[in-house]
């Protein structure tokens, strides 16, 4: 596809990438106010208990101690910490409490402490003497829901928070028509999000009790929103800065922690700004995927087509309700429902609260855990059933055209059965051989796993935002400045959005640069999440953008002599259409409407012709009408070692309908991020607990192992089908989570066409290969 | 989290100051030579009442020395180093130590020493199993003077040797048998920046074509301490070390050993890989026998 | 009780009054106020927060200040030569390495210790090399191609 002005669809190299490899001044951990105070916690080494009684005096009497507080000394409000769900939001579980007084998991905080030095504060933390009076704890979802389980939180039944079904069709009928009924159970594991940049804020209480905060997080008027309703402020007493980029997201900094109402609280305390950071060790009691076990029944006809599907999944959501009340919907709805086509449908999920760690956000939110087993599923099928895994997904999926299964709208651009192909092409698909025909002890095979209609806004739940805001300035050097409370996460959305306007501005993509902002000065935006980047807010931009072109026309319809609408722009020069000749420069126009509207000069006041005064400024705050719909496939190739059980993926192929590409670099660096993470998931990561106290077993590095450069593939092949979405900015959809979604399921078919073993709980170790060969 | 309670960190520059300064401070005291293992500690909270650490690497105790019967490794001789040297890489006999060595992540290669490996007595650690299978000995140097400890004397259990209070590693000292043995170390990891899983190292001689005095260890987490696999031994001595003798070894390492098992692994897929790693590694260093 | 060490930073003599569990992460970072050296885990396991002392890559966050009396440390900040960046520093701009760039100056640094041992390392070496150093953005692929095109084994795409 043809790329648009110089920008759109060129591999622009990310706008901060220079400030990142000369010492990336811009983090959030950097940030460092004069009089600073460093706070640390105190965390409950119990998994279920009641605080009795607290003693600070002697952690009170160490020099350089300022202030600490117990949970006597904040407030008892309760609250869901999730930034997209408004406080007073329909869905919403109301259950947690900045520092309540009974413990649900081990690492609650249970104290905090401001001092002039990081080491004081844990020093301070450790002297605190703590009574505990211990509750039974039930570290398993079995555990939770069995008759006569303690009762976690007083707001459940059977400590089940959520408890949904969804049906469509006849799923008996689909059943009784089926040839043959496939049953299985899959199941994966907590893993930690391990964005490198810990959660880290700055708090600082001025005189008037204004709160202005710094924060590692993906939503500034989330933040704003819920430390208010936690400090029990009006939101106008809550400044949020915007950080220029944080160390990553990944869905993990989608929810406020203790940190920012605690450092909020210590400085009103000490009239001092107060710094708070979660070492790595806090870090895997924080921010965790939510493990999912889902039991899959699904109807097929011998021709492979499915008469029914159905499916039942069990969260463990942890001590408090958050994310796992959410994920489980978007999991149940998207992740397993949406992707294969079938008019017979019955999903059963329940959320159950257990004494382990609290259930976050992770990239894919639901849909690794559904596509895991949904993908090899089909594969098992297929098998049974002699089918080809490509053809049996080709003939159960929607196509471009088709009405929208839950909600009203097409499949605008959808060319899923092309990724299919080209991916099957590019791997050597025909080529597969039969499990386990590999001669030797090392077996290469392929598997396919897909990621389909994954994007933001396909929920359509009426508490959930989506819209955004934007301002674009145009200086009279003929730059143009963004202005807008979306934050770059690392996904290269801040050169993305850049690019967008200066191809609807008509000027080179280094003439713009995205600006600092608050959430005082710039309009609502939703999280940086659920893929929603590129799509909603670059709608967002590029409509601020024509707005501020539109201004631009005007006033320089004034200095050609031309009706706006005759004008075009590009090269950094508005021109009028069809005689280029005709023209002036952005520069220009946009000093000219800085400048004064008398120049005195010797002959005396001289006014200008032009009657337009006042900065060029576009500005846009809107909803995207449709969240268009995006759709992947990932063939893996690797080799496991049957001695071992040790396995390597050797090559990967990803195919994606993305709309259009906007930076083809950024777009290939989801992807291969995306692998990475799906490798993690798939083969290694485990954030583990003990199963008697629930006390964190992988708390750092050397046990809790994400892939290195070495355990990746050397190829990995992109590949983008491009269409032109006519509802994205210049027709782009959107990529990151499908990037996770799709290789789990692949890299899990591709070991049993390697092996012939089949693993349906992540992570597949090793040992599980072995296991599953009976070899061990 | 930081040592808030160290008060110093001594530098001291001669074997004997070492010496006096762990006797008159004890417990309070603890040498420190690339560090990585001490930081480990200390951020695991594993460290706490510890006041003053002795940093080793003024003692010029970096220096790697061959004669014709042994190589003597100073004991703040880093991985980088051994794996930099001409003498080792070109040895067979010691080509297990640079197979170790090549593990790490190349931060650690160029802290970490193999002293503070060996006397951190930590059993997830690969150059204890390699000295042992060489059957390296440790020089310790305390307030009475030096004594040779054999490597097999100095690992008692989780974190702790044999050395005293006052004593330290200065040094150690690997046999170069002749011509005719070969060694071999390999690790099972989850990545290229990993603790074992299981590591086995060998060492095997031939003499009059029939193997003799043949070593094989398991570590990685097997155990409080190293392990010897002394009926694989047997089999494998007075052997021509024909395919089947190693086959057979490597049944009889799985048969006598007892791993155990934790959050990293089984102790079902420790013992079963301790066979796969013996056999491979038996196979290694048998290549190797010039 | 403070200790006094001099140590050479990105070329200039700098004398430092160091706590004696202070780490040379700390003392960039909060003393010197070069925040290039990132802190990540604080155990050895990330590499964000790697150095160069005495031209080999160390943890910094592993290295007590006071024992580095008389070394030389260079961080990613005393790499560009008057505002021109270092090849290595260059290749992972025009590759497209950087994403969140939370890793990049650590990595940065274990590929400057990379090649000054190994100018034309092959790909194997390049992710053994780099295998101290975690990254959860960008699959290293283009980190990779990077260390590449610093080498002069490959152009940038």
């Amino acid at each position: 596809m043809a790329t648009i002005s110089d920008t759109v669809g060129t591999r622009v190299r990310h706008h901060d990438a220079i400030d990142k490899v000369t010492g990336g001044r811009g983090y959030p951990v950097n940030v460092n106010l004069a009089g600073m105070l460093h706070g640390r916690m105190l965390r409950s080494p119990y998994a279920h208990a009641r605080i009795v009684r607290m003693d600070i005096d002697e952690a009170k009497t160490l020099p350089g101690v300022r202030a600490i507080l117990t949970p006597d000394d904040v407030p008892q409000v309760k609250y869901s910490p999730i930034y997209f769900m408004p406080t007073e939001g329909l869905a919403c579980i109301q259950d947690m409490t900045l520092m309540g007084r009974t413990v649900r998991h081990v690492g609650q905080p249970v104290a905090a402490v401001a001092a002039d030095t990081m080491e004081i504060a844990e020093q301070a933390a450790q002297l605190i003497d703590v009574e505990y009076e211990e509750l039974p704890a039930v570290l398993t979802v079995e555990d939770a829901m069995a008759d006569g389980a303690p009762a976690i939180h007083d707001y459940t039944s059977g400590n089940v928070a959520v408890d949904e079904t969804f049906e469509t069709g006849d799923p008996d009928a689909g059943f009784a028509a089926a040839d043959h009924v496939f049953e299985q159970t899959y199941e994966t594991q907590r893993i930690n999000v391990c964005a490198l940049e810990p959660h880290v804020c700055v708090a600082d209480v001025d005189a008037y009790g204004n709160v202005t905060i710094h924060s590692s997080m993906q939503h500034l008027f989330g933040l704003r929103e819920k430390l208010a309703f936690v400090l029990g402020l009006p939101v106008s007493k809550v400044k949020v800065v915007k950080p220029p980029y944080i160390g990553g997201g990944f869905g993990g900094k989608l929810d406020i922690t203790p940190i920012e109402p605690l450092s909020a609280l210590l400085s009103m305390e000490t009239h001092r700004p107060v710094r708070m950071a979660l070492s790595r060790a806090e870090e895997f009691v924080t921010s965790n995927k939510c493990p999912i076990r889902i039991r899959l029944k699904t109807g097929v006809k011998s021709d492979g087509t499915i008469t029914v599907r159905e499916a039942s999944s069990l969260l463990d959501a942890g001590a408090y309700a958050t994310h796992g009340s959410t994920v489980i919907m978007v999991h149940g709805l998207f992740g397993y429902c949406f992707t294969y086509k079938c008019p017979n449908r019955r999903w059963h999920g329940r959320s159950v609260h257990t004494n382990n760690v609290t259930s976050g956000g992770f990239r894919g939110y639901g849909g690794p855990q559904a596509s895991f087993g949904v993908e090899q599923q089909i594969d098992e099928i297929c098998e049974k059933l002699e089918l080809d895994p490509v053809e049996f997904r080709i003939r159960n999926s929607h196509s471009e055209g088709e009405d929208h299964p839950f909600f009203d709208g097409t499949f605008t651009t959808y060319r899923f059965h092309e990724c299919l192909r080209k991916g099957a092409e590019r791997i050597g698909w025909s080529d597969r051989t039969a499990p386990g025909s590999d001669p030797g002890p090392v077996k290469t095979g392929i598997g396919l796993g897909c990621a389909v209609t994954w994007t933001s806004n396909c929920t359509a739940q009426p508490d959930l935002y989506e819209h955004s805001g934007a301002f674009i300035k145009l200086n009279p050097d003929g730059s143009a400045d963004i202005a807008s409370a979306a934050i770059d996460i690392g996904c290269g959305q801040n050169t993305i959005f850049c690019q967008i306007v200066a191809a609807e501005l008509g000027i080179p993509v280094e003439m713009v640069r995205m600006s600092s902002a608050d959430t005082s000065n710039v309009p609502f935006d939703a999280p940086m999440h659920a893929s929603r980047g590129t799509n909603a807010v670059g709608a967002t931009v590029k409509a601020a953008a024509a707005d501020a072109r539109e201004q631009l026309f005007r006033v320089a319809g004034t200095m050609l002599d031309a009706s706006p609408d005759d004008l075009d722009a590009k090269d950094g020069r508005v021109f009028v259409k069809g005689a280029e000749i005709v023209s002036v420069s952005i520069a220009e126009v946009a000093a000219r409407a800085d400048s004064p509207l008398v120049t005195m000069t010797r002959q005396g006041p001289q006014p200008d012709a032009t009657p337009y005064r006042g900065t060029i400024i576009g500005s846009a705050a809107m909803n995207p009408a449709v969240s268009p719909i995006p759709a992947g496939a990932m063939f893996v190739q690797v080799a496991v070692n049957t001695d071992t059980g040790e396995v390597r993926v050797l090559r990967a192929v990803y195919a994606h309908d993305i709309g259009r590409v906007i930076n083809p670099a950024g777009a290939e660096g989801q992807v291969e991020g995306g692998l990475q993470q799906g490798i993690g998931y798939t083969l290694m990561e485990h954030t583990q607990f003990d199963p008697e106290t629930g006390a964190c077993l992988s708390g750092d590095f050397l046990d809790y192992k994400m892939p290195t450069a070495f355990e990746m593939p050397a190829e990995i092949e992109c590949i983008f089908i491009e269409s032109d979405d006519p509802n994205g900015p210049f027709g782009a959809k959107s990529l990151s989570e499908c990037c996770l979604i799709a290789p789990p399921g692949a890299i899990a078919n591709a070991i049993y066409n390697a092996t012939g073993a089949r693993v349906r709980d992540l992570p597949i170790t090793p040992e599980k290969v072995l296991r599953a060969l009976g070899r061990l | 989290m930081a040592l808030t309670t160290l008060e110093e960190i001594l530098q001291p520059e001669s074997v004997d100051e070492v010496a006096e300064l762990l006797l008159s401070h004890g417990e309070s005291a603890m040498v420190m030579a690339g560090g990585t293992f001490i930081h480990g500690l200390v951020a695991r909270g594993l460290v706490t009442d510890v006041t003053k650490l002795i940093d080793l690497s003024g003692l010029g105790l970096n220096q790697l020395q061959t004669d014709r019967k042994s190589l003597r490794i100073g004991s703040a001789v880093t991985f980088a180093d051994l794996e930099g040297s001409e003498t080792i890489r070109s040895s067979a006999v010691l080509a297990a130590l640079v197979d170790a060595v090549s593990y790490p992540p190349q931060q650690i290669k160029n802290a970490a020493t193999v002293g503070g490996c060996v006397a951190s007595a930590c059993p997830y650690l690969d150059l204890p199993i390699v000295l042992l299978a060489l059957e390296a000995s440790a020089t310790a140097a305390g307030s009475t003077g030096k004594r040779e400890i054999p490597l097999d004397e100095l690992f008692v259990s989780l974190f702790q040797t044999s050395l005293n209070t006052d004593e330290f590693i200065t040094g150690f000292t690997v046999p170069l048998p002749s011509a005719g043995t070969a060694s071999s170390f390999e690790k099972i990891e989850t990545t290229a920046n990993d603790l074992s899983i299981v590591s086995v190292a060998v060492r095997v001689s031939t003499g009059w074509r029939k193997s003799r005095n043949s070593r094989i260890f398991v570590g990685g987490g097997i155990g409080e301490v190293p392990f010897r696999c002394r009926a694989a031994e047997v089999i494998l001595d007075g052997s021509k070390l024909e395919d089947e003798a190693l086959r057979k070894a490597a049944g009889a390492a799985v048969e006598e050993i007892e791993p155990f098992g934790d959050h990293r692994a089984s102790a079902e897929y420790r013992k079963a890989m301790t066979g796969v790693l013996v056999e491979r590694n038996l196979r290694q260093a048998r290549a190797r026998i010039q | 009780m403070k200790q006094k060490v001099t140590i050479t930073v990105n070329g200039e003599p700098t004398e430092i009054w160091a706590a004696p569990h202070e780490t040379l992460l700390e003392t960039l970072r909060n003393d010197m106020h070069l925040v290039g050296a990132k802190q990540g885990c604080d155990t050895g396991g990330c590499g964000c927060c790697t150095v160069l002392i005495d031209g080999q890559s160390r943890y910094s966050c592993m290295t007590y200040t006071v024992t580095l009396d008389g070394r030389d440390v260079t961080s990613v900040e005393g790499l560009a030569d008057n505002g021109e960046l270092d090849a290595v520093q260059q290749a992972f701009v025009d590759t497209g390495a950087v994403q969140c760039g939370y890793c990049t100056c650590g990595m940065i640094m274990a590929a400057k210790h990379l090649l000054s041992v190994n100018p034309k390392p092959t790909d194997r070496e390049i992710r053994k090399g780099l295998s101290g150093n975690l990254c959860r953005c960008t699959g290293y692929h283009k980190i990779v191609e990077a260390v590449r095109v610093a080498s002069g084994q490959q152009e940038a795409s």
